[in-house]
């Protein structure tokens, strides 16, 4: 009997001994992410793969552009008067109604682009630098790695704090909400609202250490369109933004001036840009272009008619449509009038810097994010605050005007304001140059019942965070923006 | 069983035995029972002697040597022993009067059988008679309505078709709710295994008449064994084993028919009813339909003069269904067996629908030592599934077309042949599909288990049990151009699929009983189960119809997809039964899994039971009662587990994406290291009883089932970069009562007469679903409601004055008053009802006369709704289209002010939305009773086949599902466990004759 026990005993050991093994299926087609980020390769392709779903229809393929554009005097719903054009979409947006209920749809797609940047970063700082390092891998390119996923989780809550706080100012930004920083994604957690001050600190940081470790020659192997890549002069070039936005005038100067002796990216030309030519390459080279979201109909995301390209098309939707309040700022000779044409009748006025690149019937357009006219007004507005350095305002600004067969503008923060409205339209600046400048939102031609102007320190400033994320997120520092109830 | 039990009898006696003695007479008689019937397997014994027996062969013949003075013991289980004085006698008939008392048979319960009386969880049983009776074509099917509290529901006519079973309720919302099938003690596949045909149940490979029981367990106590998988309860089926003594050979044939009919009065419109309707609906649009400039709208009288078809007439054909099966069995005191083989052709009701399928199993057993004993259980089906597009409003589908296309729309060309016509139907044509194209699965089942049971010494049992799995599945579609007049032609799809399960189930078992009272049984076991399937799909949008195979020269247009999934469990357990003197019993069961399905930090979960009872029969005070046979209390509680999802949900994942001319990883689902098992936590109390002579027996059952840490998808904040999590959340509750009653009114040597019927009451109640006040749009989980329920527009009526559709508003909380509106957009919604029924249940009757007998059983539900919201909406569309066939009772519509209870005027092109899907107009009562067999039988007289050596000939003819009352405007009131379908192939009725023979 004893003998019998103690077989059975040993083979119950041996059993529950290889139990953990035996209880591991992983699943082949799709992989976990302990596996996934435990090579190199998978920690490339899991960075690549993060830049995908800036792309979404809820960002950068339409609505982070048309959300803005539409609520100020640069867009029009054309559809209220003509009937082709009236899909009922946009039409909060025109008006600036925002709830809670029906908001930004920036918010998940923005912090998923978030997870999948922590998850690479978390990756590499858990199991360490050096595990990832082989024959075939230098330190380097791990680092390149973390340059790009740094920049993607700073980029990405610069977007949000742009959409969900009121504008930044020095005098509140200690005080002010920014929105939630996640360096570290977890499902448990339900993290509070950073201060404004402290969320710029952390975008801050993020750029600044990504430009520290990037190679300065780096750019994504496989990339079809190496301007849709993070680069060291992306981050410069974004820092500048950054620090424009908080009014960190020297640094501001002197990260655009960088990227513009950068020597890398050449003004367009009136010939450039004439009807959008330039707006509307598969691939640019040469030119104007830092920075874009790559967009093609075979992408995982942002295909399909509600891109920014069907929305403000004559040729699909056309809900989206121009304002003569932007057409009318050109002088006769500006080539940037071109941009912005009437349907085949005559009616409404559209524009052609999303028109589709020729490529197939449903088409799609890349989304520009930082070019170098916009590092020149950097520079510019940066100089007529006060930062110093081998540079002009003057200058800066006339070399816009003269690329555009346009006036200079006065070396004034107005003038300034008036080229960044004129050369900026349609990228998703005016609203944001308005609310961080402390700019009322005004315009004239507008369609339907909506309001003609957002006053300076109207609620409407800050979009409001999904009612959705406070029935999961009880933190005491987790509030909703003022203006829209609880 | 009984013969099972004789063999055991007898094996008890061999091992008492040493050798016989001589100076003897030969004897032999024949054993027959009250009823006349032979007695196979009754031991005949020498008094005083462990060493003269005989055996009765199928006959109930017997021959044994004895000395002239001796007297004969004859035995048998379910019989009184009788004893006989030899007397010098040569010849020696008895008849055996059956004993009420040792009828109560021992029954399979996990890891092992017990007593009936010493059973304290829920159980019910089927005995494999009682299965092979009912000529259904699938052992599930023949179970509806038998067991209280057991719901079978049938989503399809079809052969071949899978069932949805719930046992007590619905205890799950993402979880299975499927039972958990364990076949001669290994769990199996069960469940749709159909790649290209509509539907495949992975039980067609069972042969109902190798079956000798089934047991099903409901309650905690009864399944606890099996653990993890054991919350939807457990079906246990027991294969024919075989029998010590002369081979014997059981030959089946039969041969059925079977047909469409609706028992509710639904029907189509005819073409003059159609075309009347249609030019109603177009007059009142204001469009002229005798103008031939109204396009589509023009509709006159004359297309009734020119060839008219009955689509559904076209498509459908009067099915057949053959099956022939030999058996066989024998053995002797080493080496044991039984075999089946059995050979089945269906041709279902639609052209195209057939289903064959060759069987075979061989059950084998051999002792190889004194204490070593070895066997084998293999059973190998090979099913050829031919199948037309159904299960959806695809056009191609002969049920949906059938119903829809118009009268007069030309099926055939003018040589007469089936095509498809880009004018008619989109261009398909269901004839042309079932004559021409191809849609089949052709699926090898194996499923084999070898055992070894070593005794090493007494009471103690070691044995193990190996099983393997297999499922192969071969298919293919392609679309002909004959039958396609659009895209669809020369479309050519073809998919390989492999499904193995490999089991091992070890157990210790200890048995022995102390100081005459205390009986003791424990047992300790192991088992572990790896599960995978790969499929590989192979799809070509066009291939040369010359050549319908995937080009191989020119690869750029075929698509190549994969599937893989895996699954592992490995669990221990232990079981205890105690019973003192057979009047207490007491059951432990402990069991702990780990699955492979749940989180790396939970793959373990322990499940338990405790139970017990009271066997009050047994005390000294019933003990002789004559009109009190039995009485017994039962109690239980316990805990089982749900792992039923499909693998990898625990994981953090990665996907593919595509940007920028790089496909990239992006996390696709969130890792939760936690997730685990849903519980079940079920009490369960019960009384057996058996009076007047065990005339009436029965028993009821009440219980409380709750499930806690359902598996939902938890809402999370969006800051993790997910806006939800796959986790355990949320619980539910079903609560209880089941009665069982069998009553023989007429029980003599010539006739009985016995009637018998289940009835059981279920409801369930969500309790919480994570903080989530509902899950769901139209068909919703909502807390405080069941499993399903239905949330549509309220619907009120036809307006008297206009014929225009009208819709609740709003309805006055105080004074009950109805807010009316004529806008579907100001309509209020509401929570309308739900497909669970609140009572199912069957009754039987049975007379039998000398070797006649005649069989009736009933099947009901009642007290849910079905919703047949996806044909109504187009085919009782008010007009909104005039380009299908519609309900005959469409013609009911909305005629002269004053008329109400119809249907709203019918207007072509309307836009009213009287038709829309989630309204509460098309939410019938699905109450029924149905007539589901009619049997008349009859035994041959055996001293008429004696003559030829026939121990047993049986003819039988049964009438299935040959009415069905109910109320549902729809060809069947069964639509599955939804209540929603679309397209399915309907319930058929059919009758059934065959010949069984024994020798």
């Amino acid at each position: 009997m004893k003998k019998y026990i103690i077989i059975a005993i040993a083979a119950l050991a041996a059993l529950t001994a290889c139990d953990k093994e035996f209880l591991t299926e992983a699943p082949k087609l799709s992989q976990s992410d302990v596996l996934t980020l435990s090579t190199f390769q998978g920690l490339d392709m899991s960075t690549a793969g993060a830049y995908s779903p800036m792309g979404s229809t809820n960002w950068y393929g339409a609505h982070f552009i048309l959300d803005n554009e539409m609520a100020t005097g640069n867009g029009k719903r054309w559809g209220i008067i003509f009937d082709d054009y009236e899909s009922g979409r946009y039409t909060d947006q025109y008006a600036v109604n925002y709830t809670p209920n029906s908001t930004s749809p920036l918010w998940g797609q923005a912090y998923y682009v978030i997870s999948a940047a922590n998850n690479v970063l978390n990756a590499i700082e858990d199991n360490g630098i050096d595990s990832y390092i082989s024959t075939s891998v230098s330190k380097q390119d791990i680092e390149n790695l973390r340059a790009e996923c740094l920049f993607l989780r700073a980029f990405s809550h610069f977007d949000l704090v742009r959409t969900y706080s009121m504008p930044y100012s020095s005098a509140t930004a200690a005080t002010a909400w920014g929105v939630p920083y996640i360096k570290v994604s977890d499902s448990e957690a339900q993290p509070p609202r950073e201060t404004m001050e402290n969320t710029y600190k952390y975008i801050i940081d993020d750029l600044l250490e990504a430009e520290s470790v990037i190679d300065p020659d780096y750019v994504r192997a496989g990339a079809k369109d190496s301007r849709s890549t993070v680069t060291l002069e992306v981050i410069q070039a974004m820092l500048a933004r950054v620090y424009l936005y908080s009014q960190q005038w020297q640094k501001a100067g002197d990260y655009a001036d960088k990227v513009i002796t950068s020597g890398k990216y050449t003004m367009w030309t009136p010939a450039d840009l004439k009807n959008a030519a330039c707006y509307r390459v598969d691939v640019p080279t040469g030119g104007e272009v830092i920075f874009e979201i790559y967009n093609n109909t075979s992408q995982s995301y942002g295909t399909g008619n509600e891109n920014v390209w069907g929305m403000t098309s004559y040729e699909a939707y056309g809900d989206c449509g121009v304002s003569t309040d932007l057409t009318n700022l050109f002088e006769e000779n500006d080539v940037r009038a071109t941009l912005y044409s009437p349907d085949p009748d005559g009616n409404a006025l559209f524009t052609l810097k999303y028109f589709g690149k020729g490529l197939g019937a449903l088409d799609a357009n890349n989304v520009i994010i930082l070019r170098l006219s916009e590092m020149y007004l950097i520079r510019a507005e940066a100089a007529i605050n006060g930062a110093k350095g081998d540079y002009s305002a003057t200058s800066d600004l006339k070399t816009i005007a003269d690329n555009r067969g346009a006036t200079a503008q006065p070396a004034t923060q107005t003038g300034v304001n008036d080229e960044r409205a004129k050369e900026l339209a349609w990228e998703a600046h005016l609203w944001f140059d308005l609310a961080r400048t402390g700019r009322p939102m005004t315009r004239t031609d507008i369609a339907g019942n909506v309001p003609t102007t957002i006053p300076v320190g109207d609620y409407r400033w800050a979009k409001p965070i999904p009612n959705r994320e406070f029935t999961v997120n009880h933190n005491d520092n987790f509030v909703q923006n003022d203006g829209y109830g609880e | 069983m009984r013969k099972i039990k004789s063999f055991f009898a007898v094996v008890a006696l061999l091992l008492a035995g040493t050798a016989a003695f001589a100076q003897n007479v030969q004897v032999n008689g024949i054993i027959k029972d009250a009823n006349g019937e032979a007695v196979a397997g009754a031991a005949i014994q020498l008094k005083g002697s462990t060493t003269t027996y005989a055996m009765t062969d199928a006959l109930g013949g017997y021959k044994i040597s004895v000395p002239s003075n001796g007297t004969l013991v004859v035995s048998c289980l379910g019989y009184k022993t009788a004893e006989i004085a030899v007397g010098g006698r040569q010849v020696i008939n008895v008849t055996l009067e059956t004993d009420s008392t040792v009828l109560e048979e021992t029954i399979v319960v996990a890891y092992g059988t017990v007593k009936r009386e010493a059973v304290t969880g829920s159980v019910s049983s089927v005995k494999g008679e009682t299965i092979a009776a009912t000529p259904v074509t699938s052992v599930d099917k023949a179970l509806a309505g038998k067991l209280a509290g057991v719901s079978i529901s049938a989503t399809s006519g079809q052969p071949g078709a899978i069932t949805q079973i719930r046992i007590r309720g619905n205890g799950s919302i993402n979880a299975s709710n499927a039972p958990l099938w364990v076949i001669d003690g290994i769990p199996v596949l069960t469940g749709d295994v159909s790649f290209i045909s509509n539907q495949n149940s992975a039980l067609t490979g069972l042969n109902p008449n190798d079956i000798e029981n089934i047991t099903v367990l409901k309650d905690a106590a009864a399944a606890a064994a099996y653990g993890s998988r054991a919350a939807n309860g457990v079906i246990l089926v027991t294969t024919k084993s075989g029998k010590e003594g002369k081979s014997q050979f059981n030959v089946r044939a039969k041969f059925g028919v079977n047909w469409l009919q609706p028992d509710s009065g639904f029907r189509m419109m005819t073409a003059s009813e159609f075309l009347n309707w249609s030019r109603d609906a177009i007059s009142n649009a204001g469009i002229d339909p005798d103008n031939p400039a109204s396009g589509s709208y023009y509709r006159p009288l004359s297309l009734l003069n020119g060839k008219l078809y009955n689509p559904l007439h076209e498509f459908t054909r009067l099915g057949t269904t053959q099956e022939y099966e030999v058996s066989a069995n024998g053995g002797n005191n080493k080496a044991k067996y039984f075999s089946s083989f059995s050979y089945q052709k269906d041709q279902g009701v639609f052209y195209g629908v057939e289903f064959q399928k060759l069987q075979g199993r061989i059950n084998a057993s051999y002792k190889l030592l004194s204490n070593l004993e070895t066997g084998v259980r293999f059973n190998l089906a090979y099913t050829e599934q031919s199948d037309v597009p159904m299960q959806s409003l695809y056009s191609a589908s002969p049920i949906w077309a059938g119903q829809t296309i118009l009268p007069w729309m030309p099926l055939q060309d003018e040589e007469g042949n089936y095509v498809g016509n880009s004018a008619v139907n989109s261009g398909e044509n269901p004839r042309a599909t079932a004559e021409n194209d191809e849609k089949w699965d052709h699926t090898f089942h194996l499923n084999g288990t070898v055992n070894l049971k070593w005794t090493p010494f007494k009471n103690l049992d070691i044995e193990t049990r190996n099983s393997m799995e297999s499922f192969f599945v071969n298919s293919r579609t392609w679309y002909t151009p004959t039958a396609h007049d659009n895209v669809y032609a020369n479309q050519l799809d073809t998919y390989d699929r492999q499904i193995h399960q490999l089991t091992t189930s070890n157990t210790i078992t200890y048995t022995n009983t102390f100081g005459g009272y205390h009986n003791l049984r424990a047992l300790v076991g192991q088992e572990a189960m790896r599960y995978n399937s790969s499929s590989t799909e192979a799809y070509s949008p066009e291939v040369d119809p010359n050549m319908p195979y995937h080009n191989t020269a020119d690869q750029t247009t075929t698509e190549i997809s994969q599937a893989f999934s895996a699954e592992t469990m490995l669990s221990f357990f232990a079981i205890a039964d105690y019973n003192y003197d057979n009047r207490y019993f007491f059951q432990a069961n402990f069991r702990r899994d780990g699955s492979s399905l749940f989180g790396a930090d939970n793959k373990w979960g322990n499940f338990w039971s405790v139970s017990a009872s009271w066997n009050i029969s047994n005390e000294d005070f019933l003990r002789n009662s004559r009109n009190i046979n039995l009485l017994k209390l039962r109690a239980s509680y316990g805990v089982n587990g749900n792992n039923g999802i499909s693998p990898y949900q625990a994981y953090g994942l990665y996907g593919t994406t595509i940007y920028n001319g790089i496909t990239g990883y992006l996390p696709s689902q969130l890792e939760n290291r936690v997730l685990s098992w849903e519980r079940n936590l079920t009490a369960n109390f019960g009384l057996d009883f058996g009076f007047f002579n065990n005339r009436l027996n029965g028993s009821i059952d009440v219980y409380n089932r709750r499930t806690n840490d359902l598996l939902l998808t938890k809402q999370i904040p969006q800051t993790s970069g997910f806006s939800t999590i796959f986790s355990n959340v949320g619980s539910m509750v079903n609560g209880g009562v089941e009665l069982q009653l069998e009553y023989n009114i007429i029980q003599n040597s010539n006739m009985l007469w016995s009637v018998g019927g289940n009835v059981a009451y279920n409801k369930t109640q969500i309790i919480d679903l994570g903080g989530d006040e509902y899950i769901g749009t139209d068909v919703r989980q909502v807390v405080g409601m069941g499993r399903y329920t239905y949330y549509l527009y309220d619907y009120y009526g036809v307006n008297p004055y206009n014929g225009e559709a009208l819709w609740v508003a709003s309805i006055d909380e105080k004074t009950g008053e109805k807010t009316l509106t004529n806008d579907y957009n100001k309509a209020r919604r509401y929570y309308a009802g739900s497909p669970e029924p609140k009572f199912i249940g069957g009754f039987n009757t049975t007379f039998q006369w000398k070797g006649f007998s005649l069989a009736a059983f009933f099947e009901f539900k009642a007290g849910h709704q079905v919703l047949i919201w996806n044909e109504n909406h187009y085919l009782q569309n008010d007009g909104q289209s005039v380009a299908r066939n519609q309900f005959a009772s469409a013609l009911n519509y909305w005629k002269q002010p004053g008329d109400t209870g119809c249907n709203p005027r019918p207007v072509a092109g309307n836009t009213s939305n009287s038709n829309d899907w989630t309204i509460d107009r098309w939410l019938e009562n699905a109450s029924y009773l149905r007539v589901k067999d009619i049997t008349l039988s009859y035994n041959l007289p055996q001293t008429l086949t004696r003559k030829v050596g026939i121990a047993n000939c049986r003819f039988y003819v049964s009438g299935l599902n040959l009415y069905c009352f109910n109320d549902v405007n729809f060809w069947d009131p069964e639509q599955g466990v939804t209540g929603i379908t679309a397209g399915q192939y309907p319930m058929t009725k059919s009758v059934v004759g065959g010949v069984e023979i024994t020798f």
